[in-house]
């Protein structure tokens, strides 16, 4: 057997080692899960935990190592499984999604939209592996960093190895080094997570459609729609950690949802799990994690009836989030500027200094974004344009889910401006137009895919409810 | 009832339209990711994955750049990156610490030499058995540089400086 073939299996082993951690995590949380909420959830959970835990070992002074790595999955594994069988609950699946799923099979355009679906994650895998890390953040920021931090057995190599310091979150970089730890990474076998947080995603988006009044043949070809986004393709193949912050936040998003429609309180933890690690996931998470939770509070607001169990969602994101931030308030201040920019924007505001030009020049760039075919396809256009035609301001009150992805879809964007506008603070940044060049389309993956769920609404069956 | 088939109507023209844009979507980025899957994955199926990386980056003169440090400086070594090319691949510590990963790689800034002196002295008072330099065409090594280090050009001004007991590679 080739050595290829058999780094290839390896690398395959530890991706279903983290899918098995988290779908036992997902069924401990949710006490059933039917399997397109496993296969959605699974690995993405799992990564998140298990680079947290990484995080804490190697933050208690344990070295990362072969033995440390495999211990430590094997005991959160084990915790994971004896509480899944604890909790979960006699239906392990579903009855109405997989029902109606099977029902709906024979629909050529739900089977051939999801044939070209899968075609596309073969080749955005194949290709990942194939062009290895190429783009000058994914070198610099996190394939190096992981590289050193394996090397050196301990995340505080990465500040040394790599560009920005200890600064930036650490749940892709840790998920490399593990890579690089078991097996070398030669192929790279870490450019297969990036496919598989793409597929993670489409797969959330249909469920939610599917369980929110759309037709599994028009929830198909929404998800279509969004897998060939020509931004949302690139980075399921480029070494960057965008796609992935999205998943976990519109995973956060739409779990909250859930919660807030059953008003269930595994929902909430399950909702408030993804958004921690999101934090963990990319710089402006924590910004994006407000905009969500902000969004959720005005539905709370509007819509009287509809609970929300709050505790459930916060512990999470107190547990990840904290760790985070304590971690970061003991390294030296050049390591944590990036945090430090909002600080300093915020504190120029509050003084009356406000950058007009900055403000102008950002919305002229995000106007020419919506049209620009090379990123975005016509899907801003085109989900923007549903929107606006199936805007129904009564709906708002009527319609918990919608209600919310609106607000998440507007406190998301206008976060994503904030962040834009607060480098116009920074004394020794690139000026702001350069900067959105350099970051705009990738960092407003997560409104655009909000976008897309709140636009496909408008497609539903009449007379459909949410399904909970 | 007028108003429902109006919203039919609406429903269907939309997914007409869903349908056209995911399709033209799926061509556009098929074509790219066909180029990319001829001309970079199977052209290179017989590399390895920081040789691949290099040759997505830049391209092939980077690539030959690459594959004749790594010939050329053994995985232990420290390499000094000068920083005399110029050009941010070259240049960037970080950038070229990836691809000669797991060598130490260390960027010569103001603070390396002391006193300003001329970059050939800085040069030469930081050498040593397992330290090698790399330079690009910003940079012209002394006569007597030659005396203490192995001068091995590239091509295009770029180039390494290594120890004299240095075998060199082919």
């Amino acid at each position: 057997m080739s050595n290829n073939l058999l780094l290839l299996i390896a690398d395959l082993l530890i991706l279903g080692g983290l899918y098995l951690l988290g779908a036992a995590v997902v069924i401990a949380i949710l006490g059933k899960a039917d399997r397109i909420a496993l296969l959605s959830l699974g690995l993405g959970v799992g990564a998140g935990i298990l680079s947290w835990s990484m995080f804490l070992a190697s933050w208690a002074g344990i070295p990362l190592t072969a033995g440390t790595v495999l211990g430590l999955y094997a005991v959160l594994t084990v915790a994971g499984v004896i509480l899944a069988r604890r909790t979960s609950k006699t239906e392990p699946v579903d009855k109405l999604i997989m029902a109606s799923l099977r029902g709906e099979l024979d629909s050529r355009l739900t089977r051939g939209s999801w044939i070209l679906i899968v075609l596309l994650i073969l080749a955005a895998a194949i290709l990942g592996v194939g062009l290895s890390y190429f783009g000058w953040d994914d070198i610099t920021n996190w394939a190096l960093k992981a590289y050193g931090i394996a090397l050196e057995g301990s995340i505080f190599a990465g500040r040394e190895w790599g560009a920005v310091g200890l600064s930036y979150p650490m749940n892709i970089t840790l998920l490399i080094a593990l890579f690089r730890i078991l097996d070398g990474n030669l192929l790279p076998g870490s450019k297969l997570l990036y496919p598989a947080f793409y597929a993670a995603l489409l797969l959330g988006c249909y469920r939610f459609w599917v369980m929110h009044g759309l037709k599994r043949w028009v929830a198909s070809l929404c998800s279509l729609l969004l897998a060939t986004t020509p931004i949302i393709f690139t980075h399921a193949y480029m070494g960057y950690t965008n796609l992935a912050f999205t998943f976990y936040l519109i995973m956060g998003l739409i779990w909250c949802l859930k919660s807030m429609e059953v008003r269930g309180t595994r929902e909430a933890l399950l909702g408030g799990l993804m958004l921690a690690v999101g934090l963990w996931t990319r710089p402006e998470g924590y910004v994006m994690c407000i905009a969500v939770i902000v969004a959720l509070v005005l539905g709370s607001i509007l819509r009287a009836q509809a609970s929300y169990h709050w505790l459930a969602a916060l512990i999470p994101l107190a547990l990840i989030g904290g760790s985070w931030f304590s971690f970061l308030r003991m390294q030296p201040a050049s390591d944590t500027a990036s945090y430090g920019l909002v600080g300093v924007a915020w504190r120029g505001m509050l003084a009356g200094q406000i950058h007009w030009s900055a403000l102008f020049t950002i919305l002229r760039f995000v106007a020419g974004q919506v049209l620009r075919f090379r990123d975005w396809g016509f899907v801003p256009a085109l989900m923007g344009g549903l929107t606006l035609l199936g805007f129904r301001p009564n709906a708002l009150r009527r319609d918990t889910v919608y209600g919310i992805l609106l607000f998440a879809t507007l406190t998301i964007g206008l976060a994503l401006l904030g962040f834009q506008y607060v480098v116009a603070y920074a004394p020794a940044a690139p000026g702001v137009y350069e900067w959105l060049s350099l970051e705009f389309s990738r960092v407003g993956m997560p409104a655009v895919v909000s976008l897309t769920l709140l636009g496909s609404l408008s497609l539903r069956e009449k007379g459909s409810e949410p399904r909970t | 009832m007028a108003k429902s088939s109006r919203a039919q109507v609406f429903k269907s023209i939309a997914l007409a339209a869903m349908g056209v844009v995911a399709l033209y979507q799926l061509a556009w980025v098929g074509q790219t990711g066909v180029r990319l899957a001829v001309n970079k994955v199977w052209v290179n199926r017989h590399l390895d994955a920081i040789s691949r990386s290099a040759d997505v980056a830049y391209g092939l003169d980077y690539l030959g750049y690459i594959d004749f440090l790594r010939r050329q400086i053994p995985p232990e070594a420290t390499v000094v990156d000068t920083r005399t090319s110029g050009l941010p691949q070259y240049d960037s510590p970080n950038f070229v610490r990836y691809f000669l990963f797991p060598r130490t790689t260390v960027p010569l800034t103001d603070a390396t030499c002391q006193g300003d002196p001329d970059l050939n002295q800085c040069i030469i008072s930081l050498s040593g058995p397992h330290t090698y330099f790399i330079y690009g065409a910003d940079f012209t090594p002394s006569a007597a540089i030659s005396g203490v280090l192995r001068v091995l050009p590239f091509k295009e001004g770029l180039g390494i400086l290594a120890p004299q007991t240095t075998q060199v590679t082919p």
